[in-house]
């Protein structure tokens, strides 16, 4: 007896607990956006009166009559510049100890999207499709909250546009800098393909975008004071606008290409602002046939040398700095920290194409990735 | 027992405990200026241009309140000091000292140089940067306020009606053109004379901004340079872009702690390039022990370029401007600092 009133008091019990009501937040029909700030110059004496890129933004403001913004639907506050490297997952929320925010939504707590077609979309946050009007906004590097500022500094607009945004798609959004004399800022939106792609996970792919601003490279060297520092190798200097692409794959620091992998063109890159995604270059993630298919390791080097000009006949010598926008250096392995005995030539170092890590029974177990290579006028992602 | 019972009662009596009164402890601004022992010509400013009560009313005000030793730069060490002065000027010179707003300086937004806020002097906005944080990141917190090429000592002190911070420099503001300031003192006649007569006058009476190291005639003089070798001299010689053209920094405006801020914010303070129209080269840095609390400087370095034999630029002489009262001049169109020497010989600017 003792029992059952026991067994039917828990099962009252759980009948109460039944009953409360969870609130999800949801989004009716979501488009999947993230948003890069690529304002990646610095101020120095030399820009002193240029702002500093710490961007507030709003989706579908609110503002008054005198054009304070006093709300809005979507807010991206502390938007710093981009860190060179963007993985697709919020890899910088667990080691922060600031409010600046390397992208959108980043470390914002928002909806994000789902995975797709076995892409992880949890970079992506889940934005209301439609039309909206989206406001990059400057801001000062503290800690106020932008709708908590004195309306002095609420009122430095950069950018006010209209952005339309279709269901389930992905986008991403990119603010930068589009003239480098006159300092004209823009936005670029992107629609992703790659979660369209048959893409095998046997292969690794790459692509290439220049959203330089125009008349970077052309600029005298005095004025790229400042822009970037030594570790971004060559291209702190610029690039030109059209430039070929040669790739190499190496094993990790040496000279020793893989067999069928010495500098093979692979790409051309023109420097253009405009939404279309950029085709994607494929090679074997087990390029190394000595490897043992589970796991490999190698180093990809892409040399980016303007038209005319073959690696193998390479004009610039090490530490070379003047070479006038017709070559630069991207070096990849690892987790970009790398350093080695082998003298890269002004190298820009980011992370490997191949992901090594514990996986089941494997140790380490090697992953293929799809790079999104984007050069602007200092760095590259 | 009784009596050593009554005193243990006595024991326990307790006056009421009164809390001060917030806004009662915090005096006005005017009053608070008149009774620190380091404002004293401030305050006898403040008295001379009549402005006592203002600073006593409701505000708010922000009052960026110059120390006596920033008053002894200008030469004024004594409240009769400010006898001969023209009422007006002054009361503008201390509007442009207050802000009608309560500005702490962690509102200045952080780490920008020349955030602008608008003063009592017709709305005329001095230039403010607050450095919050050096290039070694946010964990290591500097604080330093500037205003004008002025350093805040001491910042943040509440009043009863506003914020006051203490400068050690007098923003030197003068309404006009470079050209009106550089009339107006003769005894930079023969810099004027000069700047006539090589063709680099007019841009001083632009709008925009701009830099002048302005030598004075004696600075002028030790380089063999006086009102008569300007008469005589034929243009044609020299390079004038050299000679003279290295005093104006076109475009640019730097305040000596522009350059002090700059090197704690991006550990680059100084700015170099070619001068305009020549193949030699100018730098120019400023200097300030903001620990000890010393007197700003500026310093410009005339360079020769590197050539294939000699591969680095080489300086060939550098000019310091050590007098902290006769450097930071603002007018509307440009900053004046003032040079004890000159950067360059004319022997040093003949063309082959």
């Amino acid at each position: 007896m003792k029992r059952l009133s026991l067994l039917l008091s828990s099962a009252f019990l759980l009948c109460l607990c039944a009953c409360s009501k969870v609130e999800y937040t949801e989004i009716e029909r979501p488009a999947y956006l993230r948003v890069f700030n690529e304002l990646n110059f610095r101020i120095s004496l030399a820009n002193k009166d240029e702002q500093i890129p710490f961007l507030t933004m709003l989706i579908d403001p609110v503002v008054d009559k005198d054009g304070l913004v006093t709300g809005a639907a979507i807010i991206g506050d502390y938007l710093n510049q981009r860190d060179t490297y963007a993985p697709p997952y919020p890899s910088h929320v667990g080691e922060s100890t600031t409010k600046s925010n390397p992208e959108y939504p980043g470390k914002e707590s928002v909806l994000v999207g789902p995975v797709l077609n076995g892409f992880d979309l949890s970079s992506w946050a889940q934005v209301p499709s439609g039309e909206h009007r989206i406001m990059f906004c400057i801001r000062p590097t503290n800690d106020v909250p932008f709708l908590q500022l004195e309306p002095k500094l609420r009122k430095i607009v950069m950018i006010d546009t209209t952005l339309t945004l279709n269901e389930r798609d992905v986008y991403t959004l990119h603010v930068f800098q589009k003239n480098f004399i006159t300092k004209e800022n823009t936005v670029l939106l992107r629609e992703e393909n790659f979660h369209k792609l048959p893409m095998s996970d046997s292969m690794v792919y790459v692509n290439f975008y220049n959203y330089s601003a125009e008349g970077f490279w052309e600029a005298d060297k005095s004025l790229k004071q400042g822009l970037g520092d030594n570790d971004n190798g060559m291209l702190r200097y610029g690039m030109r606008d059209d430039m070929n692409v040669w790739m190499s794959l190496t094993k990790p620091f040496t000279y020793n290409t893989l067999p069928g992998y010495h500098f093979n063109y692979l790409a051309n890159i023109k420097r253009e602002y405009s939404g279309k995604v950029a085709h994607y270059y494929s090679f074997p993630l087990f390029a190394d046939t000595m490897s043992n298919k589970i796991s490999t390791d190698f180093m990809t080097l892409f040399s980016i040398l303007a038209p005319g000009i073959s690696p193998d006949q390479m004009p610039y010598g090490n530490y070379d700095t003047e070479s006038a926008g017709t070559y630069a250096f991207l070096g990849c392995y690892g987790n970009g920290q790398f350093t080695g005995n082998l003298d890269l030539r002004g190298v820009l170092k980011m992370p490997g194409l191949n992901i090594n890590i514990h996986s089941g029974t494997y140790n380490p177990r090697t992953f293929a990735t799809i790079i999104q290579s984007r050069l602007s006028t200092a760095g590259l992602t | 027992m009784v009596a050593l019972i009554s005193t243990i009662f006595a024991a326990c009596k307790h006056d009421n405990l009164e809390v001060p009164d917030a806004s009662k402890t915090f005096r006005l601004a005017g009053d608070f200026i008149r009774n620190n022992y380091d404002l004293t010509m401030f305050a006898a400013a403040i008295d001379y241009a009549g402005m006592r009560e203002e600073l006593n009313s409701a505000g708010p005000y922000t009052v960026f309140a110059p120390n006596n030793t920033a008053f002894a730069q200008l030469g004024i060490t004594r409240a009769s000091d400010f006898a001969g002065m023209d009422k007006d000027s002054l009361r503008n010179m201390l509007h442009y000292h207050m802000l009608g707003r309560r500005l702490i300086k962690t509102d200045v937004p952080a780490n920008n140089l020349d955030s602008r806020y608008a003063s009592l002097y017709e709305g005329r906005e001095p230039f403010f940067t607050y450095v919050a944080y050096g290039s070694a990141g946010p964990a290591f917190p500097v604080g330093d306020l500037y205003i004008n090429g002025a350093f805040a000592v001491k910042s943040d002190v509440a009043l009863q009606n506003g914020m006051l911070h203490v400068i050690d420099k007098v923003m030197k503001y003068t309404p006009g053109t470079v050209q009106d300031w550089l009339n107006k003192r003769s005894e930079y006649s023969v810099f004027v004379a000069a700047l006539k007569k090589f063709g680099y006058w007019d841009q001083l009476a632009f709008e925009g901004t701009c830099t002048v190291y302005a030598p004075d005639n004696a600075a002028l003089e030790k380089g063999g340079i006086t009102a008569e070798w300007v008469q005589n001299v034929n243009v044609n010689e020299y390079l004038g872009a050299r000679l003279f053209g290295i005093y104006i920094i076109p475009g640019r405006r730097f305040f000596a702690t522009d350059f002090v801020a700059a090197g704690r914010l991006y550990a680059n303070g100084g700015f170099a390039g070619f001068i305009p129209n020549d193949t030699y080269k100018f730098a120019l840095k400023g200097e300030k022990d903001t620990y000890r609390q010393l007197p700003s400087t500026v310093t410009i370095t005339f360079t020769r370029p590197a050539t294939p034999e000699q591969p680095w630029d080489q300086a060939v002489r550098d000019i310091t401007g050590n007098i902290a009262g006769r450097i930071d001049n603002l007018t509307d169109n440009g900053l004046v600092h003032h040079l004890p020497n000159f950067p360059v010989l004319p022997n040093e600017a003949e063309k082959n």
